[in-house]
């Protein structure tokens, strides 16, 4: 009897074996969520700010104000009238004002002009995020410049790519447009090799190299560093109102709004990278889901700033993997952001039995690992059947990255998704941490 | 040995039914093994080109415009509520609205419309009745509207039903396909295909005392033509005969178009559902006929010679 059952256990065993899934991926990662994880940090930080920010002008007060600012253009004593009438009010009142006219469809060429050139001579740093959201809509150049001018006053380089955009259009096109934005250059930060308006050329270098270090640091300086910078904070009052207010969006149904607070996000400093971090943990899975897609499009600025200002990306990654619903956002968030040491935070999700999550997972470490994350790639390779075409693509290019072999695409794998995936490895260079050269 | 088999046997007997799906489904790819009269269809579909067709490509800066993303790869929509929106998933998504898209449950099972699925199909199908609901297909088409759109619309136009039991009733008709199988028409034709578009708006026109006039009816469509991206455009246009025939060029008359939010000067001139739009022309001098045409573009700036031609009228005193 001993013998027999001794026989029917592989036979049982295989039977039982017969319950589970095939391909059985082995232990999945720990993954525990806080009990309080989830909160409704937005309707929190809302309720906070009720007391700051801007103010929404009613449309009787846009058109009460539109002729006043329409008259600082008029030259003369009318123009003298206006500014006098104008500064006596309040000036958040104003600027909510200013910029509920630069907003609305049906505000003239002259209004729109006006109210961009008041919000430029006075500006306010809670109308941040909004000029830069004027930036995506606005179609008059002079107007778009003046939002620009406004930026840079307020340490923003939101709108250093229009002002270039405008700079390299042909002569002829918007010569008022043009030559406003090359009086905005006197604004960019210094530099020993800089004279302001010397040269074109000299100037163009120059804006070049301040817009380089922008979309590397998001910090307004003309050379690199890793430094804390003051800049970086968007922590008072009336301006952290206006970002959540603006991370408020991300809840919306329509995408519109969603894609307007992207845009603002990720061209505001890197102080947002808290606030956001904040947000992941909302308890609306859009407005999760969405923060984090925010920093992940804000990447390796991100890192950056993280690194700067010791900022715990590695604690807030190692609690929002832990969440389900949104963890492939929080792994291509965690990719982005370039830090090879948050790559042992993602490596474990290689053996996930979700093909989507050992998908971010291959892609996180392809933007982020270093050679320690060689034996998890060894072992993900070794089992392809479990890897989808793009995993084994970016797992294949870091390993080639990693080891210099050659890196093989399945030929099945779109040719568009192999190009992202090659111009990740591209990016490797630009990671946080690797050297750079001044611009 | 026999005690061992009986042993098993009974192991074998006691184990627990199988509710779950023979398999995982991880791909669409193992679902057009099984379904290859299905899969042809959708592969015509646009649904199958949602994320690979050069167009959208174009118009989402080749998606670095992400926003796009959702719906041109998305996840599963039974895993959001009926009507929300979805969001986009990170691998297959060459298959664009792909077979899991639709149909995949969120505890891995695979849902269906048909009220009597067949249990003993690998996947183990279950019957969802959102399948068939306007909510289904809200999650990504009512981004600009359509839904909406569709509720807002007459149940009848012209003495005939005009709304249908919802979206599926003139994007997914019933189909037999070669094999005999039947089921609903997974190339989910709309206005990409001529007769679609034939189906949904007409071109009329005249000579009347005011002079020549054309108009454009929504008889068909149960939403605003041309609706969802606001990509789309139908224009009228006209052309001239003087007293030799020789026809003039074609001139623009009138565009039905949602503009995007930055053509700061332009309006929603759609057409709804069940609604006509007239106008009374003033012909060249010394024309002595014309002829309309209503066009169909993909995107605004499609020219002429690739657009779809949906009618044409000849205006005659």
């Amino acid at each position: 009897m001993r013998c027999a059952a001794a026989a029917a256990l592989p036979l049982l065993l295989l039977a039982g074996a017969g319950c589970d899934r095939p391909h059985d991926p082995g232990p999945a990662p720990p993954a525990d969520l806080p009990a309080d994880w989830l909160q409704p940090v937005v309707q929190q930080h809302l309720e906070a700010a009720a007391r700051h920010g801007l103010a929404e002008a009613t449309p009787a007060q846009l058109a009460e104000i539109a002729p006043w600012l329409e008259a600082l253009g008029a030259g003369g004593r009318v123009a003298v009238a206006a500014r006098r009438e104008l500064e006596q009010r309040d000036p958040a009142t104003l600027a909510a004002a200013a910029l509920g006219l630069l907003e609305a469809r049906e505000t003239g060429a002259a209004a729109r002009r006006a109210a961009a050139a008041w919000l430029e001579a006075h500006p306010l740093e809670a109308a941040t995020p909004r000029l830069s959201l004027r930036l995506k809509y606005e179609k008059d150049g002079v107007a778009a410049v003046a939002v620009a001018r406004a930026l840079l006053r307020l340490r923003s380089g939101a709108g250093l790519e229009a002002l270039a955009q405008v700079l390299a259009a042909e002569a002829g096109s918007d010569d008022a447009a043009r030559a406003a934005a090359a009086a905005a250059l006197h604004l960019l930060p210094p530099h020993p090799d800089w004279r302001p308006g010397a040269d074109f050329q000299a100037d163009w270098q120059h804006l070049q190299r301040v817009l380089a270090v922008w979309n590397r640091e998001r910090r307004l300086a003309s050379a690199p560093s890793d430094q804390p910078d003051p800049g970086d904070d968007v922590s008072a009052p009336a301006l952290a109102a206006e970002v959540w207010r603006m991370i408020a969006r991300l809840d919306s149904q329509p995408l519109r709004p969603v894609d307007d607070a992207r845009f603002v996000l990720t061209r505001m400093r890197c102080g947002v990278l808290p606030l956001l971090c904040a947000a992941a943990r909302d308890q609306s899975l859009y407005v999760r889901e969405h923060a984090l897609e925010t920093i992940a499009w804000i990447g390796a600025p991100a890192g950056r700033y993280a690194l700067r200002t010791g900022f715990d990306l590695n604690g807030f990654f190692g609690q929002a993997l832990a969440e389900p619903r949104t963890r492939m956002q929080a792994l291509e968030a965690l990719g982005a952001c370039g830090l090879q040491e948050l790559a042992p935070l993602a490596a474990p999700w290689l053996r996930s039995t979700s093909t989507e999550e050992v998908t971010a997972a291959a892609d996180a470490l392809l933007r982020c690992a270093g050679v320690d994350a060689i034996a998890a790639l060894d072992e993900a390779l070794a089992r392809p059947e479990r890897l989808s075409d793009e995993a084994h693509y970016a797992l294949s290019l870091l390993r080639a990255e990693l080891q210099g072999t050659p890196a093989a695409a399945r030929p099945t794998l779109a040719a568009t998704e192999k190009e992202r995936r090659d111009r990740w490895r591209e990016q490797r260079r630009e990671r946080p941490g690797a050297p750079v050269a001044e611009g | 040995m026999l005690a061992a088999l009986g042993l098993l046997v009974l192991v074998l007997l006691l184990r627990p039914a199988r509710s779950e799906p023979a398999t995982s489904w991880i791909s669409s790819r193992q679902c057009l093994e099984c379904h290859p009269g299905v899969a042809a269809e959708w592969r015509e579909s646009h649904h199958a080109f949602a994320y690979e067709n050069p167009e959208v490509r174009q118009l989402s800066n080749d998606f670095r415009n992400e926003e796009c993303l959702a719906c041109h790869a998305p996840r599963p929509v039974l895993g959001f509520a009926p009507g929300e929106r979805v969001l986009e998933r990170a691998s297959d998504r060459a298959l664009g609205v792909d077979c899991l898209a639709c149909h995949a449950l969120p505890d891995a099972g695979v849902a269906t419309g048909n009220p009597q699925p067949d249990a003993s199909a690998p996947c183990r199908p279950r019957y969802e009745p959102r399948m068939r609901d306007v909510s289904h297909c809200a999650s990504c088409h009512n981004q600009h509207g359509t839904v909406d759109q569709w509720r807002a619309a007459p149940e009848e136009f012209e003495g005939r039903k005009l709304k249908g039991d919802g979206c599926l009733h003139c994007h997914m008709p019933d189909a037999v396909r070669p094999d005999g199988a039947a089921g609903r028409d997974h190339r989910f034709r709309a206005s990409h295909d001529l007769a679609q578009l034939q189906a949904a708006a007409r071109i009329e026109g005249g000579w009347s005392a005011e002079g020549p006039w054309v108009s454009v009816t929504n008889f068909g469509a149960a939403h605003n033509f041309p609706t969802d991206e606001r990509s789309r455009a139908a224009d009228v246009q006209v052309r001239w005969r003087g007293a030799e025939g020789e026809p003039g060029p074609w001139q623009h008359v009138h565009r039905f178009r949602d503009p995007y939010r930055d053509e700061v000067d332009l309006t929603n001139t759609q057409l709804p559902a069940g609604q006509t739009w007239r106008r009374t022309l003033a012909a060249a001098p010394g024309a002595r006929a014309g002829e309309a045409r209503l066009l169909y573009r993909t995107n605004p700036f499609q020219a002429d010679d690739e657009a779809r031609e949906i009618g044409r009228v000849s205006l005659q005193p």
